[in-house]
């Protein structure tokens, strides 16, 4: 039987290239996806192991609530450094400090790529530091610095020309001494990295004499493990000793799990395009088993089994699957580097040093390729299992529908298949999710059946929606109408096909809803809340702001009020309960300055006022309404908060407000003076400019610009406008990400109009014979294709717009209005996508069109 | 008849229909000709199943863009008696029906000739019999020709003109003839 298949592949080699294609996209991006994140990963443990390889044992400080996003105040110093070097067996001991800062040409430019930090290191007596001179030195002096290759090349930079650096204390020049490279490779994974004097190094991270790592050598004779034990013992228990094989284990661990949530957004599109292509595929070959009903009935004739009927259309499930998955495995190698590209245009860089392409890639890849061929085969092969003998002599015997199982076989049926999903959904949950989906489905479908007993299927959306499409085109005359016709010829084949596209359209109509919303909700929110002037933030979102700028701001004339606001986190107990538990592990945090913050912004309160703000001590917090009820928080609780620099507080809830989720306030709100001292901040999030009464505001705003220009080019202000149209541009942004990815599916379900259409093409040879032959013309007989593309892909489009639409309005609804989101329809955009589902109908049907207008016409009539 | 049709073309000789010699004509003219000055009749009726009985009926006029002349659509639709059917999908109707209202259409575009490729070759005889009534009919009263190819010498007897082709070459070529004469005149052919 192989061979049987094998030869029925090579006569329709368009058709499995095309039926290849549907499930080989899908496979691409998985393969691609995971290409990438090993490559980055691989990339990423390569440069720590390079960077810790010199580093015998390493101190830093305790990473209390995942510090080290660095906007706390570093703990190390000189008496730390001089602890560890009397340690007995330590032969060297060098302080290290380590932060982001912006880099800029003189004259404003960000020199790093889409304007991520770089890195600003102290640079290292020469046994510790990773980084050597390709030209110049190392800085040596306080107004040296060395860049990286990489970064250096990439901006076109030479030894002596001035750079600015601006970290949390006001920018200053640096002469370019070194361009450096990293253990040999020009740049730190990708990265650019700048290297300072030790003293510059704590200037730029705000923290004289302070250190946050502190390197040490062994002596000869002490291993580093024995040597790190020493130093652990050394010192007090607050700070972290490693190795320098395991802090570089841990840093390459802790990117990993940062990473991990790349591969999820991506794989969740690589399983969308999987579920498109089980879709095509279930409907090629359902539409190709119906075609050779005549062919099964003749080997039941023969005396094959259904056994046999059925392993013979597995089989071409299975090959399918293979060839599949190879051309997308192979794709997705090629796909990888595109797939790093489209996020360095999309502003994140990240490093790729060479293809690594694991085990675990082509495993995986195969795997699910194949599987998810062979799932959506086996449907339509138990359906030609039940072809008739009879089948062989007559032509036009219909497939008798399958008998009903009795309700003790469903049930049974059931849990074996329930038992079987999940059994699957522990190793891939991915093709867990998309078994589970084909089973809902098929109960649907089943409950359907058992309903509507004996009764012949009727299909009511699909003639409506095609008669709706038919009658706006038809003042195109007979090819529209008949295109229509032939649209709901088959409605069951027309409805899937539509549907594969309906799954990409629908979620492009979904995320653009809920994206709509979210910008009218932030824009609705900023203009409620915000009473101030300004808005000074880094110009990189994400970023800090020095808690310099606010004092600076204040000194500009004109300027009325500042009210600088900082955003930490800490872990809650709660002590009204025994034992105090822990009530919330990471719990966001928000200081203010409550004279200036509550002329500036206005929330709604449920217990409590302004006044309850500017009333605030050193020991009270504000929660917000959601905190409050998700933990049965009231006014006068007590709660403990553990802080990011491992300091232990006691709050007393005194208020409660009804801040919504894109509100300023967080869980907590205290002073800003004890996020400074007890949770060690050294930074803030955002400032509030109001101007004097009186004050012209175009000059107010030009004296701040020229300050921060000067000192903070990292920061720049913002009217509420302004910063409502940054924030919608940057939804756009990631929207337009979403619909890249997205167009992966989009395209998908191309393939499988292209293949119905050839199929059904097929089918109705003789009656395309019969039109030719009565004079219908090649260009018409094209249209008459074209139009019934169209109105293929039209369903799916109308479909996918209603059900994303609806989805996404239901979602606002009923799981974020609570939060204060607000439905909006993107009119426009749902518009547009509607078209490009009717150009991509157009485009779908160019190869069957010109297939079916080719067809010669004698050949045609008397075709069987 | 495919040749004659303008379906193939001639590796030698010429075809002229109508006063228009076919063998230079490129495709696009080709088909404006079929749609024009050629009507159809198969032997497997070939209707669109999409289609009503009246839409396959002036579908060739659908094609062309022309407005349906309704005077003459009437009477043939009278003529080949399928007014109470015109509704109706192809696969509603008897065979019979079928090939009427392939008739129809390939009268309604009023064409030059013709071509009736064993119009009876799927009917019962009383079917085939009207069927063959309706072709004379429309030679007698409309003045259509009609090129009939058939194996059966009873509707081969319903011709004026009696052609026979044995392996490709003209055997015979006679006025009209009873069954039984073009059966003697098939059968010497072998």
């Amino acid at each position: 039987m192989l061979a049987l298949v094998l030869r029925g592949f090579l006569q329709r080699k368009l058709r499995v290239l095309l039926t290849g294609i549907a499930i080989a996209l899908g496979v691409a991006l998985m393969a691609g996806t995971y290409i990438l994140t090993d490559t980055i990963n691989h990339a990423f443990a390569e440069v720590f192991g390079t960077a810790y390889a010199n580093k015998a044992v390493v101190v830093t400080e305790k990473e209390t609530l995942g510090r080290g996003s660095g906007s706390e105040v570093s703990v190390l110093n000189a008496a730390t450094l001089a602890r560890v070097r009397a340690v007995p067996g330590v032969a060297a001991a060098s302080g290290s400090i380590s932060s982001r800062a912006a880099l800029l040409t003189t004259s404003g430019k960000r020199l790093t790529s889409s304007g991520a930090p770089a890195l600003v290191d102290a640079v290292q007596p020469p046994r510790f530091e990773a980084f050597t001179a390709a030209k110049g030195h190392l800085p040596s002096a306080a107004d040296e610095v060395a860049i990286d290759q990489g970064t250096a090349t990439r901006e076109h930079l030479r030894l002596g020309q001035q750079i600015v650096i601006a970290g949390r204390s006001p920018a200053r020049d640096y002469t370019i001494s070194g361009i450096a490279k990293f253990a040999g490779s020009e740049s730190f994974g990708g990265a650019s990295v700048v290297l300072l004097v030790t003293q510059q190094a704590q200037y730029v991270a705000g923290e004289p004499g302070a250190y946050n790592g502190i390197n040490v050598a062994n002596s000869a004779g002490v291993s580093p493990q024995e040597l790190a034990a020493r130093v652990r013992a050394a010192l007090p228990a607050t700070l972290t000793v490693r190795t320098g094989a395991q802090e570089a284990a841990n840093q390459t661990s802790e990117l990993e799990e940062q990473l991990g949530f790349l591969r999820t957004f991506l794989l969740i599109f690589a399983y969308v395009a999987l579920v498109v292509g089980a879709f095509i595929i279930f409907n090629t070959i359902s539409i190709t088993v119906a075609q050779r009903t005549r062919e099964f009935g003749l080997l039941r004739t023969l005396g094959a089994s259904r056994g046999q009927i059925m392993r013979a259309v597995v089989e071409e499930g299975l090959l399918l699957g293979v060839v599949g998955a190879v051309i997308g495995l192979l794709g997705g190698i090629g796909l990888a580097p595109a797939l790093d590209g489209l996020f360095k245009a999309f502003g994140a860089d990240l490093p790729d040093n060479g293809t690594v392409l694991e085990a675990r890639t082509v495993i995986v890849s195969l795997g699910v390729g194949i599987a998810v061929t062979v799932a959506a085969g086996f449907f339509p092969a138990l359906r030609a299992t039940r072809v008739p003998p009879i089948a062989a002599m007559r032509e036009g015997v219909a497939i008798p529908p399958r008998p009903l199982p009795s309700k003790r076989a469903l049930v049974i049926r059931f849990v074996i298949v329930l038992v079987l999903v999940v059994a699957v959904s522990s190793v891939s949950k991915g093709v867990g999710v998309v078994l589970l989906i084909g089973v809902v489905i098929r109960g649907l479908r089943l409950r359907y059946r058992l309903r509507h007993h004996g009764k012949q299927r009727n299909y009511r959306v699909i003639p409506a929606l095609a008669g709706g499409i038919g009658w706006l085109i038809s003042w195109r005359g007979i090819t529209a109408r008949l295109a229509r016709e032939n649209s709901v010829r088959q409605p069951g084949r027309t409805l899937v096909t539509a549907l594969a596209l309906t799954v990409g359209l629908g979620l492009v109509a979904f995320i653009s809803v809920l994206a709509a919303g979210t910008k009218t909700t932030i824009d609705q929110a900023v203009s409620r809340s915000f009473a101030g002037s300004l808005i000074v933030q880094n110009s990189q979102s994400g970023q800090g702001l020095p808690a310099a700028v606010a004092p600076a701001v204040r000194t500009v004339r004109g300027v009325g009020a500042v009210t600088a606001v900082a955003f930490t986190q800490g872990r809650v107990r709660d002590l009204a309960v025994e034992g105090a538990p822990v009530i919330a592990e990471k719990s966001t945090v928000t200081a203010i300055e409550p004279e200036s913050f509550v002329k500036m912004y206005k929330t709604e309160w449920e217990h409590g006022s302004p006044a309850t703000l500017t009333a605030l001590g050193p020991d009270d917090t504000v929660i917000t309404k959601k905190f409050a009820s998700a933990h049965d928080l009231h006014v006068g609780q007590r709660l403990s908060v553990l802080t990011a620099s491992d300091h232990e507080v006691t709050l007393t809830v005194k208020g409660i407000v009804k801040e919504e989720v894109l509100g300023l306030l967080t869980n907590l709100t205290v002073l800003r003076s004890l996020a400074s001292s007890a949770f060690g901040q050294r930074e803030d999030g955002v400032d509030f400019v109001s101007y004097a009464a009186g004050a012209n505001g175009a000059e107010v705003r030009h004296g701040i610009n020229s300050l921060l220009r000067a000192n903070f080019p990292q920061t720049h202000s913002q009217t509420a406008a302004e910063y409502t149209h940054e924030v919608s541009n940057k939804v756009d942004k990631f929207l337009l990400l979403v619909y890249v990815l997205l167009a992966l599916s989009v395209i998908v379900s191309l393939f499988g109009i292209v293949n119905t259409l050839i199929l059904s093409i097929y089918e109705r040879t003789r009656e395309l014979g019969m039109m030719r032959a009565i004079g219908t013309s090649r260009s018409q007989i094209r249209q008459m294709i074209r139009y019934e593309s169209l109105i293929t892909a039209l369903i799916g489009g109308v479909l996918g717009l209603v059900i994303g639409v609806v989805g996404a309005i239901l979602v606002t609804i009923f799981a974020l209005s609570g939060e204060g989101y607000v439905v909006s329809i993107p009119v426009g955009t749902l518009l547009v996508t509607l078209l490009a589902a009717a150009l991509a109908g157009l485009l779908a049907a160019q190869l069957p069109a010109r297939r079916a207008a080719r067809l010669d016409v004698l050949g045609a009539l008397t075709a069987e | 008849m495919h040749l004659l049709a303008g379906l193939d073309r001639p590796t030698s000789g010429t075809v002229t229909l109508g006063g228009v010699e076919l063998t230079g004509l490129d495709d696009r003219r080709l088909t404006e000709l079929r749609r024009d000055r050629v009507g159809f009749i198969f032997q497997t009726f070939n209707l669109l199943p999409v289609l009503s009985a009246e839409e396959n009926i002036v579908l060739p006029l659908s094609i062309a863009g022309r407005d349906v002349d309704r005077e003459w659509f009437d009477r043939l639709v009278d003529t080949v008696g399928i007014r109470d059917r015109l509704s109706h999908r192809p696969a509603e109707l008897s065979g019979g029906q079928q090939q009427r209202v392939a008739v129809a259409r390939a009268l309604i575009s009023r064409p030059s000739v013709v071509f009736a490729d064993e119009p009876s070759g799927n009917l019962d005889s009383k079917s085939s019999g009207d069927v063959l009534a309706l072709l004379r009919q429309a030679v007698d009263d409309f003045g259509q020709t009609v090129v009939m190819v058939t194996h059966d010498a009873h509707a081969a007897s319903f011709a004026d003109r009696l052609l026979v082709l044995a392996d490709g070459k003209i055997v015979h070529d006679g006025p009209a003839a009873s069954t039984e004469e073009a059966l003697d005149l098939m059968k010497a052919v072998g």
